[in-house]
């Protein structure tokens, strides 16, 4: 047997023989066997082929459309915010963040990127692997997740060299709103903020992504719609990593329309200034100014006030915090968002709604001693003091003026009950004094004179708005509280006593009414009865400038009162600034008309006996033909103080108005209210000069 | 039917199977097309021929050379030095774990600069050869379980290093390779089923042992940790989802988005076929198959003309590889068999395994050449 020659031959090296092959019939069969094995194993490929390219292609076509094309949200640009005047008041300025869709991350990358970006964003890895995996698992993956706002430029070049080899991550551009005014206009303007995951389930039917932001309080937030706009469609293509490749069809967005406040920025700058100064020791104060007969707020501020700007930068932590635990609470609007006993200015509703339900006449005089005494109902040898300040015999207008609270007492709960008390109870010379005061009449368990009552006391508060909310177009109002009878049987399980019916008629008890609605009660009263609805937006403009829409008058109610009636709450203003106690507002340029209040607060006296007070005052100019109220709210002061504040602002308003009328200044004031005066009885008023208000004693 | 005809050289090129070369050469240019489109710059506008490309073609170049000094090389040295090579092939599964570059974190490549050079590939060749030598030796003993279990000791050594390399896969394909070397060398039915059974029977005191579902998934990463589930999951999602988008007729050559725009994962490599099944469509993947079974056919008829034992277990062996890589390869793309790394023969990226198989293609043709050597 030979090999041929070949080079292992030539080599000289052994060869082996080798087995002679197999039968050719055994190989032949193994070879069919291995063929037939290979052909299995392609038809097998061929059928799995069948099935996904022919049968089920459909649904892999959709699936491929679905990965490569994204309809993505472009969010309209704001719109901006000025003043009445035209000054710029919230404006959108370049921002950038860094976004990223979870859907586009492949969960093997997820630690990388989380630990790429750390450094660079100063967030700790594991939170950023937190979120993108939550974001993975949220019921929109494909919803851009802001890992953070706010980007320092320096960073945005770093990142967008960073991000290529980044899938899902993007370097968005994000304009931010600033506030070239910050702190002037912050309750009024409010701020936009992110949205949180929850809010966003409500808000994605509205076509808000999770990366936007949405208005969180004031103007920016009522208004949110408007400001917004409405986003802008782009059907894209999309890569792997979500970078879009082309846009296949857009739709723009509508730009957000822009807004002109009813603000008069230079009244508001020197309300804040006239206000700050006044502050003293209080911890917040609050004041505003409205057109009677439109309802725009002309100005309106609440101190202390906060930067809005804040919450457009990166927030650092301490700040928020000192924000938040500041007792003054200076992110909330006192004006609107608070609610504090009126006292006295609460009279001219009493007043306006015993003139009108007839309790008295407004010639009638009441005569004040100085105090009233009102029994227990269940004991009546048990009896209150109600202390007044004043003491003389009052009309309407002196009562109004001087603030007397007796006189206001008999217009709410009547004159006081005196019933005779079982003669075993008493001494022989009690009974003997009894005796002969059920013999004179003076002890009848009768009254001599019928106020209002409960019924007709929370009546005419309610009509008078004082349980409702304004409906000012800012966030966050409060709505007041009014009392009755029945919510003190509900709330303390007693009756309603003639004392409460006392102290509701000055503004103290249970009663509970924010600056705002007393604005708006002066302002209904110094127009004529026409309860408005307050705004603080005048029009509305298009992205051309042009006004689209103005924001008119809205009368809320017409008040069921006869203008006469309303005209001797006016006139009792008027005399309060004259020659009653609202006399620090007076001015000489302009004859103005006013309502101080001393509202007792808390429960422990802070000085002596007594509980500390509210100053409040409302008023409104000129009082001749009005056209503007104000009411001015300090947290810790008096009536007669607050009054001074008052005065000045109104005087502002009238100077910056140029509605002085050299032919028509404001009469002289007077030390007194003429012959009607009598001689205070002191016994009561302390050395802050409280000019109201009431005291219990027990006897 | 053969005639000895004592010429200065005993084989004869007119045995070289233009078929198998040809067949070789359709594929390479079929997997450049395909990695034309795979790795088309996706800014690109009109064609730019990338690197790959044009390496895939050189390598296809350099590999027709490869074949013809191959098939003109007695393959009956490999008789001789098959033993080195076997030891040549361990060293290089074991080099690999120091020397290679951590690509896709297992340590399959050398990295030569110039090239990478897959030290599985290789090896799977170099242990054909010495499983053939070793069979072909001992042909009638192949039925006794002593001479059986070697040549599988000899297969499971190179298999367990690819295992903890780690790539699974490889490991699997070896004692494919091996079993049906081992049937053509004569091995007995019975020996297989025995086999067969132990294997069967372990599998289920593995299932015990490692009893909870989340051990179970430990084992499964300890055993391929390359392989991130989720991350391939979505992989897979993807694979098959650009085979099924690409219907009976494809999207057409760099239009399928799937590929296009990187949707699909390690498409050079162990993906390749989806897009070449997105973009060719279901008729472009029976055109691959067709060139694939004309290739494997062309080898089985080799086997049924090899002079000796050798040269059949050889072209059996490469056979099998071919085949099994094939599979392997369109398998995991369409979701039937599990995600395991292989290239598909001819059509994937990789410089060094396109060479092997030229080179393994011309041991073939070698032994066709001397089929008239009785």
């Amino acid at each position: 047997m030979s090999y041929g020659i070949d080079r292992l031959r030539r080599s000289g090296k052994p060869i082996i023989i080798k087995a002679p092959p197999e039968s050719k019939g055994t190989l032949q069969l193994k070879v069919l066997v291995f063929a037939a094995g290979i052909v299995v194993l392609f038809a097998a490929l061929t059928i799995q082929l069948i099935r996904l390219q022919i049968l089920r292609h459909d649904e892999f076509e959709l699936r491929a459309a679905t990965n490569r094309l994204r309809l993505i949200d472009v969010p309209a640009e704001r719109g901006l915010i000025f003043s009445r005047n035209g000054s710029l008041l919230a404006e959108n300025v370049p921002g950038f963040a860094v976004t990223i869709v979870p859907a586009d991350v492949p969960e093997e990358s997820v630690r990388t990127i989380a630990e790429t970006l750390s450094p660079t964003l100063e967030i700790q890895a594991f939170e950023i692997e937190t979120r993108i995996l939550e974001g993975k698992r949220s019921i929109d993956p494909f919803q851009p997740v802001v890992l953070q706002r706010h980007l320092d430029p320096d960073l945005v070049f770093d990142l967008e060299t960073l991000q290529v080899d980044l899938p899902g991550v993007q370097v968005e551009s994000i304009p931010e709103r600033h506030y070239p005014l910050g702190s002037l206009l912050a309750h009024i303007l409010g701020h936009v903020g992110p949205i949180t995951e929850e809010e966003f389930e409500q808000l994605r039917a509205d076509r808000y992504r999770l990366a936007d932001t949405i208005g969180q309080t004031g103007v920016e937030a009522s208004y949110e719609t408007l400001l917004r706009g409405v986003p802008g469609r782009e059907q894209v293509e999309v890569n792997a990593s979500g970078r879009v490749l082309r846009t296949l069809d857009s739709e723009p967005p509508t730009p957000g329309q822009s807004l002109m406040l009813t603000i008069d920025l230079e009244l508001q700058q020197q309300v804040e200034g006239i206000l700050a100064d006044s502050m003293g020791g209080s911890l917040f104060a609050a004041a505003a100014v409205v057109d009677i007969h439109t309802g725009e707020i002309l100005a309106l501020v609440s101190l202390p006030t906060y930067d809005n700007n804040i919450f457009s930068e990166e927030i650092a932590e301490e700040d928020l915090q000192t924000i938040f635990e500041d007792e003054a609470r200076p992110l909330v609007n006192h004006a609107v968002a608070d609610q504090f006993p009126p006292g006295s200015i609460q009279k001219v509703v009493t007043g306006a709604a015993a003139l009108e339900e007839g309790v008295i006449d407004a010639r009638q005089r009441i005569r004040s001693l100085g105090a009233i005494e009102v029994q227990n109902v269940l004991d009546p040898r048990i009896t209150y003091i109600f202390r007044d300040t004043t003491a003389g015999d009052f009309d309407f207008v002196t009562g109004l003026a001087e603030s007397s609270n007796v006189y206001f007492w008999y217009l709410a709960g009547g004159s006081p009950f005196r019933r005779a008390i079982a003669e075993e109870l008493l001494t022989p010379e009690q009974q003997a004094e009894q005796k002969a005061l059920l013999e004179a009449g003076v002890i009848s368990g009768e009254q001599d004179f019928e106020g209002l009552g409960i019924d007709r006391l929370a009546f005419w508060a309610r009509a008078f708005g004082q349980d409702e909310a304004t409906g000012i177009d800012l966030g966050g109002e409060a709505s007041g509280f009014i009392p009755d009878a029945q919510w003190k049987i509900d709330t303390f399980g007693e009756g309603w006593g003639q004392g409460d019916s006392y102290n509701f008629g000055i503004g103290q008890g249970f009663i509970a009414v924010t600056p705002l609605q007393m604005l708006m009660v002066t302002a209904a009263i110094a127009n004529g009865g026409n309860l408005l609805e307050p705004h603080v937006v005048r029009t509305v403009l298009d992205s051309e400038g042009n006004v689209a829409r103005t924001i008119g008058p809205t009368v809320r109610r017409r008040l069921e009162i006869d203008p006469a009636n309303l005209a001797l709450v006016r006139e009792g203003m008027a005399q309060s600034v004259l020659a009653g106690t609202s006399g620090n507002a007076y001015f000489a340029e302009m004859q103005i008309a006013g309502k101080t209040g001393t509202a007792e607060f808390g429960a422990e006296p802070t000085f002596r006996d007594l509980l500390p007070t509210h100053g409040w005052f409302i008023g409104f100019a000129p009082y001749n033909e009005p056209q503007v109220a104000v009411v001015v709210f300090h947290e810790l002061g008096a009536g007669f103080l607050t009054a001074e504040t008052g005065g000045l602002i109104l005087k502002t308003w009238a100077e910056l108005s140029g509605s002085i009328d050299p032919a028509n200044p404001a009469p002289p004031q007077r030390a007194t209210l003429g012959e009607r005066f009598v001689d205070v009885d002191t016994s009561a008023t302390d050395e802050s000069g409280t000019d109201d208000g009431s005291s219990e004693t027990t006897e | 039917m053969t005639t000895f005809r004592p010429t200065i050289r005993s084989y004869s090129w007119r045995h070289f199977d233009p078929v198998i070369l040809v067949a070789a050469l359709a594929l390479t240019g079929y997997g450049a097309l395909v990695i034309y489109s795979a790795t088309l710059p996706r800014d690109a506008t009109g064609v730019v021929i990338s690197e790959p490309v044009i390496r895939h073609i050189a390598v296809a170049g350099t590999g027709v050379i490869a074949m013809l000094f191959a098939a003109r090389t007695n393959y009956r040295l490999l008789d001789t030095f098959s033993w080195f090579a076997y030891g040549f092939g361990i060293i290089l599964l074991v080099a690999v774990f120091f020397l290679g570059s951590d690509r896709f974190s297992a340590n399959r490549w050398f990295d030569l600069g110039f090239v990478t050079v897959q030290a599985s590939e290789m090896a799977k060749v170099l242990t054909i050869v010495a499983l053939a030598k070793f069979m072909s030796d001992r042909r009638d003993q192949m039925h006794t379980a002593r001479v059986f279990l070697q040549s599988l000791g000899l297969a499971a050594l190179p298999a367990a290093l690819v295992f903890i390399e780690p790539d699974l896969g490889g490991a699997v394909m070896f004692f494919v390779i091996w079993a049906v070397m081992a049937a053509f060398a004569g091995a007995r039915l019975r020996a297989f089923a025995i086999l067969a059974t132990a294997v069967l029977a372990l599998v289920p005191f593995g299932l015990i042992t490692g009893v909870s579902e989340y051990q179970r998934d430990r084992v499964r990463i300890f055993i391929d940790p390359s392989r991130d589930e989720l991350g391939t999951g979505f992989n897979v999602l993807q694979a098959e989802t650009s085979v099924g988008a690409g219907g009976i007729f494809g999207k057409g050559l760099t239009e399928g988005t799937q590929t296009q725009l990187d949707f699909l994962q390690t498409q050079q490599t162990d993906f390749i076929f989806s897009v070449l099944g997105e973009e060719l469509g279901f008729v472009g993947a029976m055109v691959l198959f067709a060139l694939f079974l004309l290739l494997i056919f062309r080898l089985l008829r080799a086997i049924l003309k090899a002079p000796d034992t050798l040269g059949q277990l050889i072209i059996a062996g490469i056979a099998t590889m071919v085949t099994v890589q094939a599979f392997v390869a369109v398998g995991v793309n369409i979701r039937l068999v599990p995600v395991t790394g292989v290239p598909l023969p001819f059509i994937s990226v990789g410089n060094s395994a396109l060479l092997v198989l030229f080179v393994a293609l011309g041991i073939v043709q070698s032994v066709l050449l001397r089929q008239d050597e009785r």
